[in-house]
């Protein structure tokens, strides 16, 4: 038997009765305030488009129960509670305020699809360029998510949505657009019709809510919500 | 053009695979059907940027965090 780690959450008061995704009990491993998440498999989960979907529902019905949790990487197993014991005290003092920031809220995500809708064109500069070397590929990356944020469509998503949005994240690839946000969990249903509506042109997919694992990164991938003001003055700078 | 169930599995594809996955596996190697050595490995396969920090893209919050960050240290001297 392993243990497979489905999340990391704030402990919670009381008992979980949600099953795995293989349907095994889902037990809490505590230490201290925060928590481990694990479900007792024979073996560790394939990487399978069937072991995919039964995990994202299982941290989906996770997400339904507890106010705050991290998403684990598919495929985390330890050989027994010791092990998961030792990581999360190991890494409670940066999981803690990643925990906080996610707490009663979810992740919505907003695809702007080529080819859908007459979009304005991408700059070059706003996908990933230069993979000459690690670093330039890094910094490329970096550089194409700030100046995505410029790009007219996710500026005007920003205005419509901003009230919502606690923080964000902008990705490329292929020519789709993504764009991540957290926003508090009662707020979902508001925030798809604002931009459903207020986005009529560019007809962006908006999906969620979903628990946040695109801002489960304790070492600080997610960013918290970048003013469109900045925006404006790092484009033109 | 995505249809509702091809968006879904992009949507768990995109959740799941983004931040990476870990492959585990053992090895024992073994001499006259006596084992010598037993290796659990964990392989994570993910983006560079997903576990390298990154900094914060708005110049007053960057400032801010390395304010944070060397006030403890100032604090302690």
């Amino acid at each position: 038997m392993i243990l497979c780690l489905y999340a990391v959450v704030s402990t919670p008061r009381t008992p979980l009765h949600i099953g795995g995704m293989r349907n095994e009990r889902l037990t809490v491993i505590r230490a201290g305030s925060i928590s481990g998440v694990v479900g007792r498999l024979a073996r560790p989960p394939r990487q399978a488009p069937r072991s995919l979907r039964a995990y994202h529902e299982a941290i989906q019905r996770l997400s339904d129960v507890v106010p705050a949790l991290l998403p684990a990487r598919f495929g985390t197993t330890f050989q027994s509670e010791a092990e998961v014991v030792a990581l999360l005290r190991a890494r409670s003092a940066s999981f803690r305020p990643v925990l906080a920031r996610v707490r009663r809220r979810v992740q919505m995500t907003v695809r702007f699809m080529p080819g859908r809708q007459p979009l304005p064109r991408l700059d070059e500069t706003m996908s990933v360029s230069d993979r000459s070397s690690g670093i330039a590929y890094l910094r490329s990356r970096a550089r194409a998510a700030r100046r995505l944020a410029t790009w007219e469509p996710c500026v005007t998503l920003s205005h419509i949505a901003g009230q919502w949005i606690r923080a964000e994240l902008f990705e490329e690839r292929h020519g789709v657009v993504s764009v991540y946000h957290l926003i508090p969990r009662a707020a979902a249903a508001q925030y798809r019709r604002a931009v459903e509506a207020g986005l009529p042109g560019a007809r962006p997919q908006v999906t969620g809510p979903f628990p946040p694992f695109a801002f489960a990164d304790p070492l600080g991938a997610a960013r918290e919500a970048w003013p469109v003001s900045s925006r404006r003055r790092e484009s033109h700078g | 053009m995505l249809g509702d169930e091809d968006a879904s599995l992009l949507d768990i594809v995109d959740n799941v695979l983004n931040k990476g996955v870990v492959i585990t596996g053992d090895i024992t190697i073994a001499l006259a059907q006596v084992d010598l050595i037993y290796a659990r490995l964990s392989l994570l396969l993910c983006a560079a940027d997903r576990v390298l920090p990154s900094e914060d893209p708005d110049p007053m919050l960057r400032r801010r965090a390395r304010r944070a960050r060397r006030a403890p240290a100032n604090r302690g001297a």
